[in-house]
């Protein structure tokens, strides 16, 4: 598909261009992030709020931030996204792959 | 680009001037002692994982640097240059150049140090060299968006305190459902405590199960102990840009706040590089006598289960374990020994892998190599030889005890589809926690404080 091109996927297949991210590219991102059975309510809850942060702080949200602000525990963070806050839910949510040690 | 008055880019003249005052004794020793015998060669993971390649030879990399001394500092560049191969860099493409090797094709693992006869360190010059390098604004974005964290807000994941804090309160809730005593605490800043607990930013931005996992160790063992609201960051990106000045800023910040709280120890948790540089580099960077003492969070867990401080049942642990060796940990601070015995007694089928200990191959993702995104396609390359080795132990998990090497080992078992998950000992040794007498004894305690408090 056009839009699932190589040139707007970064290193480590994070998206590299933030606005170019839609339902379709998240679709994408969430089988490459062994996400299984599709995106539910409970994972774009996450999604939308990880975006939002980024929007407001250039910077994806502290694992405790999303846990409360979601109201879902560590466990069912991790269900949700077996790869883990950053290889699972920035990703799917679009953003770029963060600076440093991950 | 502009240049010097001998043609020279200024950027160049910098690195080759700022060598001079970076030459020390050891230093010299192992820019002059090469006699280019190849027995590094082998003992690289680069190498091994790209045969054909001999820009990847330890030997190779280090006369990429080597020329420079010997063009510029030793005599006999100046007597027979062409024998000894002295030579310079001249324009910034020449940095840009050597940025590439010193920190695209090494991850200062130091495993040909170990291998080498002349006892040539190309870790610490290598080291050296990026640091010539970062000092004139030549560096992967990802090393220098890192320090610029760790020098501006004291992290090197730009963690908030407010987020620290809240992770830490967090954290708190979790170990007091879990033990079923609402009196459990994570104390921070508390003054006089036996025990300083100092972590990497990784535990509380990203994954924070270690920072539970250690609260219920020090939970059961009645441990005096604190979590310092500042100075909690033990990584250093001093050790991988070369930068003592951050290192000893970084190192410092770690210090002060133990002698503010007058702790009696420091302990570090598990994390190679973050081990080395603030119990064995850090002193001497931050130019500072430590009147305290520091240990790894493996030999505290280590104490508490031999003292009898607490109980572990290796039952809990089902499956088969392999140890990897950090390179920071084994090769540089010698602690090798205390993580296996402690494994043993967690775990009932551990596994050796070959070769081990002090010989051991890097994780492929040392030296800062995680933050440095461009070279992930080579990184993963030359990790073949550690997939190999990883795969013919047969195991299910491989246990580290390094942050770093936790990231290195996931991102090459995934690339190459081991299968294979990665944990630590602090994970290990925390769900192997006798606790359900502990968890009955608050039960009633609690029960009995309700009933009172309903009486009153």
């Amino acid at each position: 598909m056009e839009k699932h091109k190589q040139e707007n996927f970064h290193c480590e297949d994070f998206l590299s261009d933030f606005d170019f991210w839609t339902v379709d590219v998240a679709d994408k991102l969430a089988r490459d992030s062994d996400i299984s059975g599709g995106l539910t309510e409970s994972h774009w809850k996450v999604i939308m709020y990880v975006r939002d942060h980024f929007m407001k702080y250039e910077k994806g949200p502290a694992v405790v931030k999303v846990v409360k602000d979601c109201g879902i525990s560590f466990k069912e963070l991790c269900d949700l996204f077996p790869c883990g806050l950053v290889r699972g839910a920035y990703k799917v949510a679009g953003l770029p792959r963060p600076q440093g040690c991950i | 680009m502009s240049t010097t008055t001998n043609g020279r880019s200024y950027k160049a003249q910098k690195v080759i001037d700022r060598m001079g005052q970076k030459l020390t004794r050891q230093m010299v020793g192992s820019l002059a002692a090469c006699v280019h015998c190849g027995q590094c060669t082998d003992s690289c993971h680069y190498v091994l994982s790209n045969p054909g390649d001999p820009t990847f030879a330890p030997a190779y990399k280090a006369d990429r640097i080597r020329k420079l001394f010997k063009k510029h500092y030793d005599w006999t560049g100046k007597v027979f240059p062409k024998w000894v191969k002295a030579g310079t860099v001249q324009t910034d493409e020449d940095l840009e150049e050597l940025k590439d090797i010193v920190f695209g094709k090494c991850t200062n693992c130091r495993r040909c140090t170990i291998n080498c006869p002349m006892g040539v360190d190309l870790a610490t010059f290598n080291r050296m060299a990026r640091g010539l390098l970062c000092h004139v604004g030549i560096m992967p974005e990802g090393v220098e968006y890192v320090a610029k964290e760790q020098w501006e807000i004291g992290n090197q994941m730009g963690v908030l305190k407010e987020d620290y804090i809240e992770t830490i309160e967090w954290q708190e809730e979790e170990l007091q459902d879990e033990m079923e005593d609402p009196n459990a605490r994570i104390p921070v800043d508390k003054v006089n405590s036996e025990i300083v607990y100092v972590i990497n930013p990784r535990e509380i931005k990203h994954d924070p199960r270690s920072v539970l996992d250690a609260a219920k160790i020090f939970y059961m063992a009645g441990a005096d102990y604190t979590m310092p609201s500042e100075g909690w960051d033990m990584t250093n990106f001093g050790l991988f840009n070369g930068d003592d000045e951050l290192g000893g800023a970084v190192a410092g910040r770690v210090y002060d706040k133990v002698e503010e709280l007058n702790g009696k120890k420091l302990v570090i948790s598990e994390c190679g590089h973050g081990y080395r540089s603030t119990r064995c580099e850090g002193p001497n960077w931050a130019k500072k006598d430590i009147a305290f003492d520091s240990e790894s969070s493996v030999i505290t867990m280590l104490k508490y289960i031999k003292e009898g401080k607490i109980k572990v049942d290796k039952t809990k642990n089902p499956g088969s374990y392999t140890f990897h060796d950090s390179c920071n940990n084994a090769r540089s601070c010698g602690l090798t020994e205390e993580p296996r015995e402690l494994l043993s007694l967690v775990v009932d089928d551990f596994r050796e892998m070959y070769p081990n200990r002090a010989e051991n191959y890097c994780c492929t993702g040392g030296g800062g190599a995680m933050s440095m995104a461009e070279y992930r396609p080579s990184r993963l390359k030359s990790a073949k030889v550690k997939a190999d080795q990883l795969s013919a132990t047969g195991t299910k998990t491989v246990v580290t005890s390094c942050h770093n090497c936790v990231d290195g080992l996931t991102d090459l078992i995934g690339h190459y589809k081991l299968g294979m998950d990665v944990t630590q000992l602090v994970n290990l040794v925390a769900n192997a926690l006798v606790v359900d007498e502990k968890i009955e004894e608050n039960r009633k305690i609690h029960s009995a404080e309700t009933s009172a408090t309903a009486a009153q």
